[in-house]
C-alpha cells in the first residue's frame, strides 16, 4: 500500500510537468494563434484581435496563463477547436473509445500471439521452429506498420473480401487494424517471453521441479511462466504506450475515427487546442498505464515493494 | 542491463581491449552476418545511387507512367513515369542519413547529459533526469509529433524530431554506466593523480560507457528509420517528388489495387534494412552483454 | 469508358452543344447510332439563352420502380462543418442537406432553366430589385410545421445574421429585406441588382428548413437535427463517420419538372465518408457502398469490376487551374508564366494516372460547360498552347539563362514554390507539372498541407502557383472571387482597373445576358494577363453499382438521389 502511494505520488509530478509542456507547445508555435483564427474569415482589425486576446487571457503573464490553463484543465476544460469551434474535451471523448477499442484489441492479439509463441520457441529451443519463429519475430518489428496495413487490406479486404474494407462497427472491422498494428508488439513479446523463460528454465529450483519428476509441461506453466511474467508484464505496459501512439499512423491507413486522426488533423491544419489536448490526453493514459502496471508488478511480485 | 555491462566494463579501454573477443563472437553469429552484410549492401547501394541507377530519380516520363516491373524498369514505374528502382536506390541514401542523423542528434545529447548526471550526480543528476522522465511520459511517436507542431512539417523537422524524442533513452544508458564507474579504482587513480574531470571523461569514462551505447545506437537507427518513414507516411515527413521510401509509399498506396510494385519495392525496402539493423544490433547486444552469452 | 446515360443520345447532344464533344466527333459517333444521326438531322438545336448548364447525364425517371432498401454513398469527407446551411461554407455539406431540405426554385440541369419547386411562380421588377413569389400551398415540414411566407422570411433572416455560402447566395450586403404579404406571398428587396438569385435559390444552401426547429435548435441545430420538408428526413450525423437520412413516406412537394414524384423509394440512405481513396472504390466493388465519388487515379480500379459503372458529371465551378502570383519574383515576369504555359502540355497531362483519361484540357477560368451554350470561341485567341522550343527560346530571349538544370537571371532562380493539399499530391495532379517545367530548366518545391494551410498560405501570398478551383453555379461569384483586386481570394497580385470594372459590372448586372456581356471580356483579360495555367476542365467521377437506378444529377455535379431505388 505503501508503495502505491509512493508511485503516486511520483506520478503527479511527471503528470504537470507533461501539461507545462504541452502548454509550452502552444506558445512555442510561431505565428499568432489569433490571427490565425481570423484567417479566411475577411480579416480582423487590430482592436478586434487584441479584444480576443484580451478575452482568452493571452495578454496575460506566461505563468499566470498557465495556472489559468490548468485550472481550466483540471475541471475538464481542454479549450475550443479554432477550425470548429467544438470544444476539445468534447472531441477527445468522442475519439477515445474507437482508438482505446484499437490499442486493447492489438495488445490482446500481441499478448497471445506473442506468448504462446515466445512460449514454444523457448521449449524448441535452437531447432527448427524456434529459429523460424525469431526470425517471424524480427521481422515483425522491422515491418512498418502503415505497409502491413496495406498489404492486409488489399489482400484479405479488397482480394480474398473476407473483411470489410471500410473500417468502422463490428469486431470484424477491427480485426485488420489490430493485427498492422499489434504485429510489431508481439513479436517484441516473443522474443522478451522466449528469453525470459530461457533464464528462468536455466535456474536451481525449476532444475530441482524437474528433478523431481513433474511433468516439463507443469513445469513450464507452474513455475516457469510464473517467474517469466514480471519483464513481460513491464514490455505489456510499455508497448501500451506504443501502440496507442502507433494508432496515429493505423487509423490514418484504415481510415478509423480515433485520437490519432484527430491528432493528425489538427496538426496538419495547425488547430493548437486540439493538438495540446490531444498530446496531453495521450501521455497522460499513459502515465496511468505505467503506474497502474507499476502496481500490478508489485501484486505479483512482493519483493519489490520491499527492495525499494 | 547497464549495470551488468558495467560489471565487465574496465577491460574495454585496455590496449588489448574486449573488442576483439566482440569481435570474434559477431563472426561466429550467423544472423550478424546477415545483418551486417545487408546494411553494407544498403550504405554501398546509398553511395554509389548516382552510378548504378538507370534513371535519373526525378525524370518524368508520361508515356511510361505505372508500369510493372520489366528489364528496362526493374521495379516498375510510379504515376508520373518515374524508374522505382531508381528511386528506391535513391530513398536509401535519405534513409541512411535520416537514421544517423536521427542517432547523432538523440545519441549525442543523450549521452552528454547521461555522462554529466552519472559523473556528477546530485542535484544536477535529479534535474536532468526528471526532464527525461518527462520526455519518457509521451509514448512512441507522440513526442516527435508534438516536436513537427512547433518546427513545422519536412524530412529535416523529422530528424531534429525523432532525435530529441530519443534523447532519455540514451541518457539513461549512459547516466546508469557512469554512475556505475564513478567509484571505481581506475577512475578514483586518475583522479587522485591530478586529472581533470574533462580528460577523466574522455579518457575512462566514455569508452566504458559506449559498448551499451552503441548497441542502442544501431537500433535506433532502425526505429528512426522507420518512424521517419511513417511521418511521411502521414503527410508531415519528406515531400515529393523526394524519393523517401515512406512518401513514395504515400503516393502508391491509391494504386495499391491495380500497380502493386509502387508500394511493394519501397516497403520491402523499409522492412528490409530496418530488418538489417535489427540483426546486425541484437547480435551486437550478445556480444556486448556478457549476461546473456551463450 | 463505362459511362451509362439512360438516353445517351440526349447526352451526346449536350456535349455536343456545350462545346465537350467536337464537330468532327459527334459526326463519327452519328454514323454508328441511328438515333442521333436523326436527332442531329432535326433542326433548333440550341441550349438555354441566359443560365449556363452543368450537363449532368439527363437519365429517365420511372415511377414504378423497386421500393425499399438502404443506399450508401461514399466520399472523402461530406460534412466538414456543420448541416446548418445558414452557417456552413462546404459544398458537400450543402449536397447532402438537399436531400432533407426543399429549395424554392429548381435548375434543371440538363438545359438550365428555372423552374418553380416551393416557390410555384414570381415576379421581378424592371429594376430586377425586388422579387415576389407565389409559393406553394399545404407543405409541411418534418416535424409538422407549416411552410409559408413567414417561414421563409425566418429562414432567410437567420441566414443574414452569420457568414456562409447561404449569405453570399442571398445576395450578401446586396440583400435587403425579405417581407411577408400574405401566407403565400413573400417579397424579396435588393439594395443592388442580384441577377443569379433564382439560380442560387436552387442549391441546397438556400433550402428552406423548419423555423420552428431553427429556432428550437440554436447551436445544436444542423448538427443534432435538421429539418426540412424535403424526400428525406435527418436521421444522424456522426460527425467523421456519416450522415444518415431515412425516407419522407409523407413527401409530395417535389419539383414538378423533375419527372418523378411522391414519396421516394428508398427506405434509407447513408452518406459515408471513408477518405482512403482505394478504399472507397474498393467498397463499390465489393458492394460495401453503392455508389463512391473516386479520384483519378483509381478509375482503372473500378473499370474492369463486374457491376460497377464511371459516370462522370462536368463539375460545376471553375476550371482546374494552376494560378501564379504576378507579384512575387520570378512569376512577377510574364514571360516567364507565359513560357510555363508553353511547357505545359495538356493533352498529354490528361492521359496520366492523375486523370486517368476524364475532363478537357482548360481554355478559360470558366469551363465550357459554365457559358451559355457552351460556346468559348471567342477566347481561344488568348490560348497560349503547347511549344516547347518556343518556351525555351522565350526565357533564353528574356535573360533567364539555363545554369546546370536550372535556368537564373539577376540571382533568381526558376525554383517556383507550388503551394498546395496532400490531397491534390496524392491524386496526382501536382507533381506531373515539375515534370513539364524540367523541360525549360525550371522546378517546383512542393510544400503541401490540408486545406487550411493552403488557403492560409496563399492569402498570406507566399507561393509562385497554386493548384486553384471553386465548385458552384454561379460563374459571376467564382470570377469575382479569384480575379476582383481586394476580394479575400484574389490573391494573384492583379491589378488591372479595365478588369476590375468588368467584374463589378457583371456583378450588379439586372439580366444574366447582360452579366456575360461583362464576363466573357473579364475572361479575356485574365488569360491576357497569364494569370496561370487554365489546366483542366475537372469531371467529378462516380463509380456506381448497377443495382443502383434512377440516378440524377444536380446544376452542381452532385448526385440528387430522389427517385433513386436499388434493384434486387
Amino acid at each position: 500500500m505503501r508503495y502505491a502511494l509512493q508511485r503516486l505520488a511520483l506520478a503527479v509530478p511527471v503528470m504537470l510537468g507533461v501539461s507545462a509542456l504541452t502548454f509550452l507547445m502552444l506558445h512555442l508555435v510561431p505565428g499568432d494563434p489569433v490571427a490565425a483564427m481570423f484567417i479566411g474569415h475577411g480579416g480582423a482589425s487590430a482592436e478586434q484581435m487584441n479584444e480576443v486576446r484580451e478575452r482568452l487571457g493571452l495578454n496575460d503573464p506566461l505563468p499566470v496563463q498557465y495556472v489559468n490553463y490548468m485550472k481550466n484543465v483540471l475541471q475538464g476544460d481542454l479549450g475550443r477547436s479554432i477550425r470548429t469551434n467544438e470544444p476539445v474535451s468534447e472531441m477527445i471523448l468522442r475519439n477515445f473509445p474507437p482508438t482505446l477499442q484499437l490499442t486493447l484489441a492489438s495488445m490482446g492479439l500481441a499478448i497471445v500471439l506473442g506468448v504462446s509463441f515466445g512460449i514454444i520457441a523457448a521449449v524448441k529451443r535452437g531447432r527448427i521452429v524456434d529459429n523460424v519463429v525469431m526470425l517471424i519475430a524480427l521481422a515483425g518489428v522491422s515491418m512498418p506498420s502503415f505497409w502491413l496495413g496495406l498489404l492486409l487490406i488489399s489482400i484479405f479486404a479488397v482480394w480474398l473480401n473476407w473483411f470489410p474494407i471500410i473500417g468502422g462497427g463490428g469486431w470484424r472491422g477491427l480485426v485488420l487494424p489490430a493485427v498492422a498494428l499489434g504485429f510489431a508488439a508481439a513479436a517484441i513479446i516473443a522474443r522478451m517471453v522466449r528469453s525470459s523463460l530461457l533464464e528462468v528454465l536455466g535456474e536451481n529450483y525449476v532444475v530441482t521441479a524437474r528433478a523431481k519428476g513433474l511433468a516439463e509441461q507443469r513445469v513450464i506453466m507452474r513455475h516457469a511462466l510464473r517467474n517469466a511474467a514480471i519483464p513481460v508484464i513491464t514490455i505489456v505496459g510499455l508497448q501500451f504506450g506504443g501502440l496507442l501512439a502507433g494508432a496515429v499512423i493505423v487509423e490514418q491507413v484504415f481510415s478509423r475515427q480515433g485520437i490519432g486522426r484527430m491528432l493528425v488533423s489538427a496538426l496538419q491544419s495547425r488547430d493548437f487546442p486540439v493538438a495540446q489536448g490531444g498530446v496531453l490526453f495521450v501521455a497522460v493514459v499513459y502515465v496511468l498505464v505505467n503506474l497502474l502496471v507499476d502496481l500490478l508488478y508489485g501484486a505479483i511480485d512482493p519483493r519489490i515493494s520491499v527492495e525499494r | 542491463m547497464a549495470g551488468s555491462a558495467a560489471g565487465e566494463i574496465g577491460r574495454f579501454s585496455g590496449p588489448r581491449s574486449q573488442w576483439a573477443i566482440v569481435w570474434r563472437q559477431l563472426r561466429l553469429n550467423r544472423a550478424a552476418m546477415i545483418g551486417a552484410a545487408l546494411v553494407l549492401f544498403e550504405i554501398v547501394l546509398a553511395l554509389t545511387a548516382r552510378w548504378i541507377t538507370p534513371y535519373d530519380p526525378f525524370d518524368q516520363n508520361p508515356l511510361a507512367a505505372l508500369q510493372p516491373p520489366s528489364r528496362e524498369h526493374l521495379f516498375g514505374t510510379d504515376d508520373t513515369g518515374r524508374d522505382l528502382f531508381s528511386r528506391v536506390i535513391y530513398g536509401a541514401q535519405i534513409s541512411l542519413r535520416v537514421g544517423l542523423i536521427s542517432v547523432g542528434i538523440g545519441g549525442g545529447i543523450g549521452i552528454v547529459l547521461g555522462i554529466i548526471a552519472g559523473y556528477r550526480g546530485g542535484v544536477l543528476d535529479n534535474a536532468i533526469m526528471r526532464v527525461m522522465d518527462l520526455l519518457l511520459a509521451f509514448p512512441g511517436i507522440l513526442l516527435a509529433l508534438a516536436i513537427i507542431a512547433i518546427l513545422g512539417p519536412g524530412l529535416f523537422n523529422v530528424m531534429i524530431a525523432v532525435g530529441i524524442s530519443s534523447i532519455p533513452y540514451y541518457t539513461r544508458v549512459a547516466r546508469g554506466s557512469a554512475l556505475a564507474l564513478r567509484d571505481r579504482e581506475f577512475v578514483l587513480g586518475a583522479r587522485a593523480i591530478g586529472c581533470g574531470d574533462a580528460h577523466i571523461t574522455w579518457r575512462y569514462i566514455l569508452p566504458n560507457v559506449l559498448p551499451p551505447l552503441i548497441v542502442l545506437a544501431t537500433l535506433g537507427i532502425a526505429s528512426a528509420i522507420l518512424t521517419a518513414a511513417g511521418l511521411s507516411f502521414i503527410g508531415l515527413g519528406a515531400v515529393p517528388p523526394a524519393p523517401e521510401w515512406g512518401a513514395i509509399l504515400t503516393l502508391g498506396r491509391k494504386y495499391i489495387n491495380q500497380a502493386w510494385w509502387y508500394t511493394t519495392f519501397p516497403g520491402l525496402a523499409i522492412a528490409i534494412t530496418v530488418l538489417g539493423i535489427n540483426m546486425l544490433g541484437d547480435a551486437l547486444r550478445d556480444a556486448l552483454d556478457p549476461r546473456l552469452r551463450r | 469508358m463505362t459511362h451509362r446515360p439512360r438516353k445517351p443520345v440526349d447526352v451526346l447532344l449536350a456535349g455536343y452543344r456545350s462545346g465537350l464533344i467536337s464537330r468532327r466527333r459527334i459526326m463519327a459517333l452519328a454514323a454508328t447510332m441511328p438515333a442521333l444521326a436523326a436527332a442531329l438531322a432535326r433542326p433548333g438545336l440550341a441550349g438555354a439563352a441566359g443560365a449556363p448548364h452543368a450537363l449532368a447525364p439527363a437519365f429517365a425517371r420511372a415511377q414504378d420502380v423497386p421500393q425499399g432498401g438502404e443506399m450508401q454513398a461514399a466520399n472523402d469527407v461530406w460534412v466538414a462543418d456543420t448541416l446548418n446551411q445558414h452557417r456552413s461554407n462546404f459544398t458537400p455539406s450543402r449536397m447532402v442537406a438537399r436531400h432533407v431540405l426543399d429549395c424554392l426554385t429548381w435548375v434543371n440541369p440538363a438545359d438550365g432553366s428555372i423552374n418553380p419547386w416551393l416557390a410555384e411562380s414570381w415576379e421581378i421588377s424592371p429594376d430586377g430589385l425586388e422579387y415576389t413569389f407565389t409559393l406553394k400551398e399545404g407543405v409541411t415540414f418534418h416535424d409538422g410545421t407549416p411552410f409559408n411566407a413567414e417561414a421563409v422570411k425566418a429562414n432567410f433572416d437567420n441566414t443574414m445574421e452569420g457568414d456562409s455560402f447561404a449569405y453570399q447566395a442571398l445576395g450578401g450586403t446586396a440583400f435587403s429585406a425579405a417581407e411577408v404579404v400574405d401566407d403565400t406571398t413573400l417579397t424579396v428587396t435588393f439594395n443592388e441588382p442580384h441577377a443569379t438569385f433564382l439560380l442560387y435559390l436552387s442549391d441546397g444552401g438556400t433550402g428552406i428548413d423548419s423555423p420552428e426547429a431553427l429556432a428550437a435548435g440554436g447551436d445544436d441545430y444542423g448538427v443534432g437535427s435538421l429539418v426540412g420538408s424535403g424526400p428525406y428526413k435527418f436521421v444522424e450525423w456522426v460527425k467523421d463517420s456519416h450522415v444518415a437520412l431515412e425516407k419522407n413516406p409523407d413527401y409530395a412537394s417535389g419539383p414538378p419538372a423533375f419527372g418523378f414524384s411522391g414519396p421516394t423509394p428508398l427506405d434509407r440512405l447513408t452518406f459515408r465518408e471513408v477518405p482512403e481513396n482505394s478504399v472507397r472504390a474498393a467498397a463499390v466493388v465489393n458492394g460495401e457502398v453503392q455508389m463512391a465519388r473516386i479520384i483519378e487515379p483509381n478509375v482503372p480500379d473500378v473499370q474492369g469490376a463486374e457491376g460497377v459503372e464511371i459516370i462522370a458529371t462536368p463539375k460545376a465551378g471553375s476550371s482546374r487551374m494552376y494560378l501564379m502570383n504576378t507579384a512575387k519574383a520570378p512569376t512577377d515576369d510574364i514571360n516567364v508564366r507565359r513560357a510555363i504555359n508553353m511547357a505545359i502540355d495538356k493533352e498529354t497531362m490528361l492521359q496520366l494516372p492523375g486523370w486517368a483519361g476524364y475532363g478537357r484540357p482548360g481554355l478559360a477560368p470558366l469551363p465550357s460547360n459554365m457559358v451559355p451554350n457552351g460556346d468559348l470561341s471567342m477566347l481561344v485567341e488568348y490560348d497560349i498552347p503547347y511549344d516547347l522550343e518556343g518556351a525555351n527560346a522565350l526565357l533564353d530571349e528574356n535573360g533567364w539563362i539555363l545554369n546546370g538544370d536550372l535556368r537564373e537571371k539577376d540571382g533568381v532562380q526558376l525554383v517556383l514554390d507550388m503551394v498546395t493539399t496532400t490531397n491534390d499530391v496524392d491524386a496526382g495532379q501536382i507533381e506531373p507539372i515539375d515534370g513539364f517545367l524540367n523541360e525549360i530548366g525550371a522546378r517546383l518545391n512542393i510544400r503541401a498541407g490540408d486545406f487550411n494551410f493552403w488557403i492560409d498560405t496563399v492569402q498570406a501570398t507566399d507561393f509562385h502557383m497554386t493548384l486553384m478551383s471553386d465548385s458552384g453555379y454561379i460563374g459571376v461569384g467564382i470570377i469575382e472571387e479569384f480575379f476582383r483586386e481586394g476580394e479575400p481570394f484574389a490573391n494573384y497580385g492583379l491589378a488591372n482597373p479595365e478588369l476590375n470594372e468588368l467584374i463589378d459590372a457583371a456583378v450588379a448586372a439586372p439580366t444574366l445576358e447582360e452579366q456575360w456581356e461583362n464576363l466573357i471580356p473579364a475572361m479575356a483579360i485574365i488569360m491576357q494577363e497569364v494569370v496561370g495555367v487554365m489546366g483542366w476542365e475537372q469531371d467529378y467521377l462516380d463509380a456506381v453499382s448497377t443495382r443502383v437506378g434512377g440516378l440524377s444529377y444536380n446544376e452542381v455535379g452532385f448526385p440528387w438521389l430522389y427517385g433513386t431505388y436499388l434493384s434486387q
